[in-house]
């Protein structure tokens, strides 16, 4: 039997084959449906470093920041697996990077985590998801629109945060921040947080529960992050070891925002993502919906 | 009817992960172009199932299912392209309005004309411009409707489609179909409610625990309901007069009434009626249940099992 439609079907019937829908209505759908989300966490985080560009000069007089820091010894425990000079974290830079965006992919996660596990399975588990996978999109085609806004998303919020962090440093005489050291510290974030977004969507497509999906993704991070602060703390050869496989290993703020962006690392985070997506996607091919 | 069939499903077996127990055995069906295929049985029976295994939503135990001559499995986003679906249980999203929702699906179908969509909302009369989670059940059932048939799909597959829908809507509804079926499209209509298949289909499946258990006309179908007719009058009824015309097969009198259990054409009974004064006379249809029992007995097991 051949897979025609004109064999079996009157031509004033059948509609017109199209192979490909017309990109981009998921995804325009999906950033608009995410634009309260993305004003809210834009601006929250631009509260944050507005608050810290405010603070650093108050601490920064007396040597306050550094003998703080250096009494609790968290000089030496942030700087311990990066060629950094400890002394850099009481520089506005580094401070910056201490207080703000070093917390941007566990901060982000809860964004994030539900932001994915909506994307697909939430779609899944309210029913709406039949009716768009009963028109002709392909599945791949619904899972990549609904991650690229995922994606888009996350980038409208950094771009916001970058442009508050340039402008109020730019307002605040008080503070020296270079225009590619605010670059390197907001892109930072980004790698990582796409390695979180892969992660929950492949585990969305795996399990057919929110919130158990919601947990493990959860459990990923603060496992990700307690390994790497545990070995930043300990220094045991197994924690060294360990923390390799720790995602938080191939992050540092501090890092990016003193000696640049280590692109190494960032590419292969993004890398990582990929690889993960592409399994999300083979797996939502063979999935059976509405289980 | 010899020409293709539109939808032709082979061996179908459906099983889902860690149940014990076939969703679907071995379901063989053929529908033809043009017609309104009624698919009844009751709730859990397959139906849905057998549905979502046509949009490849799920994926076969085994078997085949072959839509428009391509295969559900391997050519599913063709198949989707000519097919409009109205889930059973319909969800919308809450925050867009009717015709949002209108616009963001047929942005997912090229060349959907949407002039069509807001013609089919006015004969249902849905106001477009209210939120879907403000939406009652009946308003929503019409906005699936609608989203079904407003890219003109060669074949429409309805599960439960009236469901919450007021009488009007209901007979508009019958009306859209009717004019489905005079274009040349074929209906799948999926219904646990024997009347709703009644009204507007030309053959109809009864699947029962995942089985197909008979495939008919409608007009057999029909023949083999059974009716309750109750006549009120003031006159003495007796039941052996009644109880001896042509398909009654039971009757039981009361003060001032008789009650029939009447299978096939109403003609003698109403011709002995009008014999006596009636002050009433209602007739009730049998419901889904009532109908197994007349082809399969209590147990389920087939009496009458015949697929044409």
């Amino acid at each position: 039997m051949t897979d025609t439609l004109t064999e079996r079907q009157p031509p004033s019937l059948a509609l017109p084959h199209v192979s490909v829908i017309q990109p981009g209505v998921i995804f325009r759908r999906a950033l608009i449906d995410n634009l309260a989300g993305i004003v809210a966490w834009g601006v929250g985080y631009s509260a944050l470093i507005v608050s810290v560009v405010v603070l650093y000069p108050i601490l920064e007089e007396n040597n306050t920041l550094f003998s703080v820091l250096s009494g609790l010894g968290l000089l030496d425990i942030f700087t311990a697996n990066y060629p950094i000079d400890p002394s850099a974290l009481t520089t506005f830079a580094g401070y910056l990077a201490f207080e703000a965006l070093g917390w941007g992919p566990v901060i982000f996660s809860a964004y994030l985590i539900p932001q994915t596990v909506g994307a697909v399975l939430g779609e899944e588990q309210r029913g709406t998801l039949d009716l768009l996978l009963s028109t002709p999109i392909t599945r791949w085609q619904l899972i990549t629109e609904k991650t690229l806004a995922i994606v888009a998303s996350l980038v409208l919020i950094l771009s916001i945060m970058l442009a508050t962090l340039l402008v109020s440093t730019r307002l605040s005489n008080q503070v020296d921040l270079e225009t590619w050291q605010a670059l390197a510290g907001v892109w930072h974030i980004l790698p990582i947080s796409l390695v979180v977004i892969a992660v929950t969507l492949l585990l969305s497509v795996m399990f057919y529960n929110p919130r158990m999906v919601g947990g493990l993704a959860a459990l990923f991070i603060i496992i990700s992050y307690f390994v790497r602060s545990l070995s930043d703390m300990a220094q045991l050869p197994l924690l060294d070891i360990l923390r390799r496989f720790s995602v938080f290993h191939y992050f540092s703020s501090i890092s990016a925002m003193i000696d640049g962006v280590n692109w190494r690392a960032d590419i292969g985070l993004m890398l990582l993502a990929l690889v993960i997506f592409g399994l999300a996607l083979l797996r939502f091919q063979r999935r059976d919906l509405g289980l | 009817m010899t020409s293709e069939p539109i939808v032709h499903i082979t061996g179908l077996t459906k099983r889902y992960p860690g149940s014990s127990r076939l969703a679907l055995n071995n379901l063989d069906l053929s529908i033809q172009p043009g017609e309104i295929f009624g698919y009844l049985g009751p709730n859990g029976a397959g139906k849905t199932t057998t549905i979502r295994l046509m949009l490849n939503f799920i994926r076969p135990s085994a078997g085949s299912i072959r839509v428009l001559g391509l295969d559900a499995n391997r050519h599913s986003t063709r198949v989707r392209q000519q097919v409009g679906n109205l889930p059973g249980e319909l969800n919308l999203w809450d925050h867009l309005t009717g015709r949002h929702t209108l616009r963001y699906l047929s942005g997912l179908r090229p060349g959907c004309d949407l002039r069509y969509a807001y013609e089919l909302a006015e004969q249902l009369d849905l106001d477009l411009d209210i939120r879907c989670g403000s939406y009652s059940t009946g308003n929503k059932r019409k906005l699936g409707i609608i989203q079904a048939m407003m890219h003109r799909p060669p074949l429409l597959i309805l599960d439960e489609p009236t469901t919450g829908l007021d009488p009007l809507a209901r007979q508009t509804f019958q009306q859209m179909l009717a004019a489905a079926r005079s274009e040349g499209r074929t209906v799948f209509l999926s219904s646990h409610i024997l009347s709703e298949v009644q009204a507007v289909c030309d053959r109809v499946a009864i699947i029962r625990g995942g089985e197909l258990q008979t495939v008919m006309p409608m007009a057999r179908l029909s023949d083999a309901i059974e009716r309750h007719v109750t006549i009120y009058s003031p006159d003495s009824l007796t039941v052996d007069q009644w109880a001896s015309l042509d398909g009654v097969a039971h009757a039981q009198a009361g003060p001032g009434f008789i009650r029939l259990r009447v299978t096939g054409s109403l003609d003698s009974v109403v011709k002995f009626a009008a014999r006596h004064r009636v002050d009433n006379l209602q007739v009730e249809t049998s419901g889904l249940e009532e109908l197994f029992m007349t082809f399969y007995g209590r147990n389920g097991a087939s009496n009458n099992r015949k697929k044409e």
